[in-house]
């Protein structure tokens, strides 16, 4: 028998079943989207539904996961990318690699276990976490920022788990109409914004460890709601301390039934 | 959110079909077959009049095809679980009829 | 066609819970769960639990030759809810013990005889019939694509830690 999971076997004993017949979608394979796929693979993740829209470039190379020289003189898609980083560890996993955006494909999204959503504007999060929702997908979103603070930069970042049924990312604070409107205002300045590899691996290994947690019963302390914020200058991480003032709060933005399901 | 039916109706004599929608608390009208103004390309599409601001935006129209050579900023957004298209044209108030939203919304096309 | 249904864990808990309350007369409860559906790709159905409508203690028929027998009130209201909402009716009752589990032969005989009538208020779309163990489901769906019922391939319950019963060998 493979000892190629051995050193998880703590995780329980049908984990690596689940692995194998789990079906995950990543949504955006750059910088966080990568390392997610990386890990997912070494954890033996048997079915992938990946999006990403982009070539590579060569200003992808500082933080792009699997990607080459070659790739950027070739133009490779970003899904082949992943694709190949997974086959080189699971040559027969499913996949399914959308080089599009995940809106013109987004049907393939319904019959995933879980969503993680590694994408640049809080609108593609909305619509993205509004989809999982209608499906009962459990969505794990991540996302860095670099601050310019006039004296000294600021690095952050987030991973939240919005669990259908609990707090969604509007309830948490995270997603309000006032920053839609200013992205909206700002429409062309996501894909110049810093963006550099450690972050981006601190926040897809908390993503995955929520994941891991999600999908087998090795941490008894079961929790519905993840929220972390990432300071990238103390190096820390901590759950916001918004939860704390949401704790008695339930979740009123998708509580109808015309909210499951196509509503065609 | 109910929509006024006197108003709704008004809607129905430009678009028969037009029926109320809803998703995560947002009240849409769905308007199918909607038919664009003259010259457009396509002719006609599909439409989802969003009455509740979103991303700025106090009214919107989204339609299931970009208009070929009108419209400024095409973006492409889920919504219902369908893809749709709008272009920036802003500052449509919902305080208007639902008729005159869309009167609005279409003269960015004309 | 692969038919995957989708219940979070607390609903499924509350219709646990609710069907293995004690009647003055049936030995067993049933209810309805109400449903969105979709189409999954290429081919397939995923149905999605919403909310839990228990029959009425008024509206069983005292049949000591059954666990439970519906009224025809039970019936005629979950008729006229499926009338006035676009959702698909999963009817469900409950085997209480632990494992897998399957339809008896009057669970699918009875199934049979009501679960096709949900078409003449609600057609186009699926509705059906479970059975609940305590720690498994089994289901069928009646599929307005398909001419005979079909075995639900998947229950995933949706919370922490997720939980999957997969009925196809």
């Amino acid at each position: 028998m493979s000892q190629r999971y051995a050193r998880q076997s703590f995780l329980g004993p049908n984990a690596q079943e689940t692995f194998n017949n789990c079906r995950v979608a990543i949504i955006g394979l750059g910088g966080g989207g990568s390392h997610i796929v990386q890990q997912l693979t070494h954890i033996g993740i048997g079915n992938f539904l990946i999006y990403d829209a982009d070539q590579v470039e060569d200003s992808n190379l500082n933080r792009l996961v699997g990607a080459t020289r070659e790739d950027v003189g070739l133009k490779t898609p970003k899904a082949v990318v992943a694709t190949r980083l997974i086959r080189s560890v699971i040559p027969n996993a499913s996949i399914t690699p959308v080089p599009k955006k995940w809106q013109e494909s987004a049907e393939l999204l319904r019959g995933s276990d879980v969503v993680f959503g590694c994408v640049d504007s809080f609108s593609e999060r909305q619509q993205i976490e509004t989809t999982a929702r209608r499906y009962m997908i459990p969505y794990i979103d991540i996302g860095m920022d670099v601050h310019d603070l006039g004296t000294q930069f600021a690095v952050s970042g987030q991973v939240i788990l919005s669990m259908p049924g609990e707090l969604c990312m509007k309830c948490m604070g995270f997603l309000r109409e006032d920053l839609l409107a200013r992205e909206a205002e700002n429409y062309d300045v996501a894909g110049s914004r810093p963006q550099v590899i450690w972050p981006n691996g601190v926040l897809a290994s908390l993503a995955v460890g929520i994941f891991v947690q999600l999908m087998t019963p090795w941490n008894k302390n079961y929790r519905r709601v993840w929220y972390l914020e990432y300071d990238g200058n103390l190096q820390t991480v901590a759950t916001s301390n918004r939860l704390e003032y949401l704790k008695e709060k339930k979740c009123n933005h998708f509580l109808s039934v015309e909210d499951l399901g196509d509503p065609f | 959110m109910m929509l006024l039916p006197e108003q709704m109706g008004e809607l129905k004599a430009i678009c028969a079909d037009a029926r109320e929608m809803s998703e995560a608390g947002q009240a849409y009208v769905y308007l199918p077959g909607l038919r664009l103004p003259e010259g457009s390309n396509p002719a006609e599409a599909d439409g989802l009049l969003s009455l509740q601001g979103r991303e700025g935006y106090p009214t919107r129209l989204f339609l299931s095809q970009q208009i070929v050579g009108k419209g400024n900023n095409w973006n492409s957004f889920r919504i219902l679980d369908k893809t749709w298209f709008a272009c920036s044209w802003n500052n449509v108030s919902s305080a208007l009829r639902l008729a005159e939203i869309l009167a609005e919304h279409l003269r960015a096309f004309r | 066609m692969r038919v995957l249904f989708k219940i979070m864990d607390r609903l499924l808990e509350q219709v646990r819970l609710d069907l293995l309350r004690p009647h003055a007369f049936a030995a067993e409860r049933v209810g309805f769960l109400v449903c969105g559906v979709a189409k999954l790709a290429p081919s397939g159905t995923v149905i999605l639990a919403h909310s839990f409508r228990p029959v009425e203690d008024t509206d069983y028929v005292d049949d000591p030759t059954v666990g439970a027998m519906m009224g025809p009130g039970a019936i005629r209201k979950a008729l006229e809810f499926a009338l006035n909402n676009k959702v698909g009716m999963f009817h469900v009752h409950m085997h209480d013990h632990s494992g897998r589990t399957r339809f008896s032969l009057i669970d699918a005989r009875e199934s049979a005889r009501f679960v096709p009538d949900f078409w003449n208020v609600r057609p186009g779309i699926p509705h059906g019939a479970a059975v609940l163990s305590r720690n498994s489901a089994f289901g069928m769906c009646w599929h307005p694509a398909v001419p005979v019922p079909i075995e639900i391939d998947e229950f995933v319950v949706v919370g922490s830690p997720m939980f999957f019963t997969r009925n196809s060998p």
